[in-house]
């Protein structure tokens, strides 16, 4: 388990700076609460759901890239000439994600607590929702993950899109099967369609089959990369 | 600790300037490293481009010898070496590493590998160490010691608080080495370790590689200095076209059968067709089967026999006659587009 935690904190070391940018977006959005608190709540919630959609697309960000700059950059060669399997390091790429993106999450959450929940903003239901936020970028980190070991990354940024688009619509459609197939729009669509007056509609089970999932992508990813062939030319 | 005894830039024992072959019987050595028929080939997505890096690939290294592996570009080098990290599997053949498959997980904790053109994380140089230490599954003041002895072992220790994003390409190749050496390794795995290397660096890492050898340890150095492979290996191997041509010790490789070298003195230059003067001596070669007679020749003219040796060739001269001078650019250039 050690060696995977290392490649986590490696990973996110890797990834402070694309991480200060996005909290800079949060950091944003909280001044804009601060300093212009006549505006309105629905202005701070509208934002707030930009968020939750931009923090999916982060996932697939991390995800299309991670192997792809390893294995460009040839460092990868020093990492897996250690004893660690290949399941082991993307099992490690993996939890770095969740931990850039759980910070992100984190982050969103405290600022929507402070800002919302000044305007009667549902707290409790707010912690769910980032709970089930974090699942979905997750889930979409290690679908991506597992593209990109066998497609670049823009390749494996559109099949992600795709894959995860196709059920989101025929779910859309009232299709009740396909609500747990890839279910990254189930989990995020409450915090999307978020109002101070409706009633949140969270699924625990989403969560959890969410989790099943990116476990399964997870297995995937490491059952494609081992089988592939590491063939780095030196420049 | 480990890392070959610390650093080698400041120890006093003496310099290696030879190989300094151990007695070793051929075949009785356990084999660390063992290629056995391997085939690769690369080829492209759709499959209709193929190309053969590696074709009945043979090959043993037995342990504590230093190993040279040579050849061109893109003879099949570093292939050879990610197929026996695991880094891709062949498409046919069989090998082991320290008596374990080619990319058994447990077994490279055993190894040390430096990639060609090593490209490392961008860390502190001590943190970076450690980092690579912790993956090799070193923890605690186990890890601390070994990261530390691993700096001192390339010179690096007084860098160790520098981010290696500051550090010239010599210096992360030694970074490179000193990873390669955290985990106290049985077998050193080197792809072009000196290729960054000014001359003084150079000559540690070779130091260092003999000092392994003397621990016990077994290096697998792939390199295109031949003078540094002639300095430090016990056997060679040349690799063309992805087929290993000769093997042996330097010494076998090195010296021709049908021609010896003779010294004599106090003889007329002209005694001998192609004889140089020297000094007072005179140096020429000549076929085995007439050396018999040349020494004859010698003492009827009242000259006196210095030395008879057999004709050495350098090893860049066994390297060209074996290659045929096949650079292997385009092919390598072929099978770097064919794999990415």
């Amino acid at each position: 388990m050690r060696p995977v935690l290392l490649i986590a904190g490696n990973f996110a070391r890797e990834q402070r700076w694309p991480l200060f940018f996005l909290l800079l977006w949060v950091l944003g959005w909280a001044l804009f609460g601060l300093l212009d608190p006549e505006r309105g709540p629905e202005d701070a919630l509208m934002i707030f759901r930009q968020l939750a959609v931009y923090s999916v697309t982060f996932g697939v960000f991390f995800g299309s890239s991670a192997v792809q700059a390893d294995q460009r950059s040839r460092r990868v060669l020093a990492v897996l000439s250690k004893g660690i399997s290949r399941a082991q390091y993307i099992l490690g790429l993996l939890t770095g994600m969740g931990l850039v993106l759980g910070v992100f999450c984190l982050c969103m959450g405290f600022t929507a607590t402070w800002l919302l929940g000044r305007f009667g903003f549902n707290i409790g239901s707010l912690w769910f929702g980032m709970l089930a936020l974090w699942t979905a970028c997750l889930l979409t980190a290690s679908l991506t993950l597992a593209l990109s070991t066998f497609l670049p990354p823009l390749f494996a940024a559109i099949a992600t899109g795709t894959l995860a688009g196709i059920p989101a619509l025929l779910a859309f459609r009232g299709d009740t099967v396909s609500k747990f197939v890839i279910p990254v729009y189930g989990l995020v669509e409450p915090l999307i369609a978020a109002s101070f007056t409706a009633t949140w509609h969270f699924r625990p089970l989403l969560v959890l089959v969410g989790w099943i999932e990116t476990v399964l992508f997870w297995m995937i990813a490491s059952w494609i990369f081992s089988r592939r062939d590491l063939a780095v030319a030196a420049e | 600790m480990p890392t070959c005894a610390g650093n080698v830039n400041r120890s006093p024992e003496p310099i290696f300037t030879g190989s300094a072959p151990a007695i070793r019987i051929k075949g009785l050595m356990p084999r660390v490293l063992d290629y056995k028929e391997i085939v690769k080939e690369y080829h492209s997505w759709s499959g209709r481009r193929r190309i053969r890096a590696l074709a009945g690939f043979d090959l043993s290294v037995e342990r504590g010898e230093i190993f040279g592996f040579l050849g061109p570009n893109g003879a099949g080098k570093s292939t050879a070496i990610h197929l026996a990290m695991g880094f891709m599997k062949p498409s046919a053949g069989s090998g082991h590493m320290l008596g374990m498959p080619f990319g058994h997980v447990a077994t490279r904790r055993r190894v040390g590998f430096l990639a060609e053109n090593v490209a490392l994380y961008q860390r502190r140089a001590g943190t970076a160490i450690r980092f690579y230490g912790g993956l090799s599954g070193l923890h605690g003041q186990a890890l601390e010691g070994a990261a530390r002895a691993a700096l001192e072992a390339v010179d690096m220790q007084a860098e160790s608080g520098r981010n290696l994003g500051q550090f010239s390409r010599g210096m992360v190749q030694r970074m490179g080495l000193a990873q390669a050496l955290v985990n106290d390794p049985e077998l050193l795995i080197l792809d072009e370790p000196t290729s960054a290397l000014d001359p003084a660096a150079r000559v540690a890492v070779r130091e260092l590689l003999l000092r392994c050898r003397t621990q016990g340890k077994t290096v697998f150095l792939s390199s295109h200095l031949l003078s540094e492979v002639e300095l430090v290996c016990d056997r060679v191997a040349i690799l063309s076209r992805g087929r290993v041509v000769r093997t042996g010790t330097l010494r076998s490789l090195l010296e021709t059968t049908d021609q010896v070298e003779i010294v004599a003195q106090a003889i007329p230059l002209v005694l001998f067709a192609a004889a140089v003067a020297e000094d007072a001596r005179v140096r020429f070669s000549v076929p085995k089967s007439g050396q018999r007679e040349a020494l004859e020749r010698i003492w009827a003219a009242g000259g006196e026999v210095i030395s008879v040796n057999p004709v050495r060739r350098s090893l860049e001269e066994l390297f060209l006659e074996l290659t045929g001078g096949d650079s292997g650019n385009g092919r390598e250039l072929a099978q770097k587009g064919n794999a990415q």
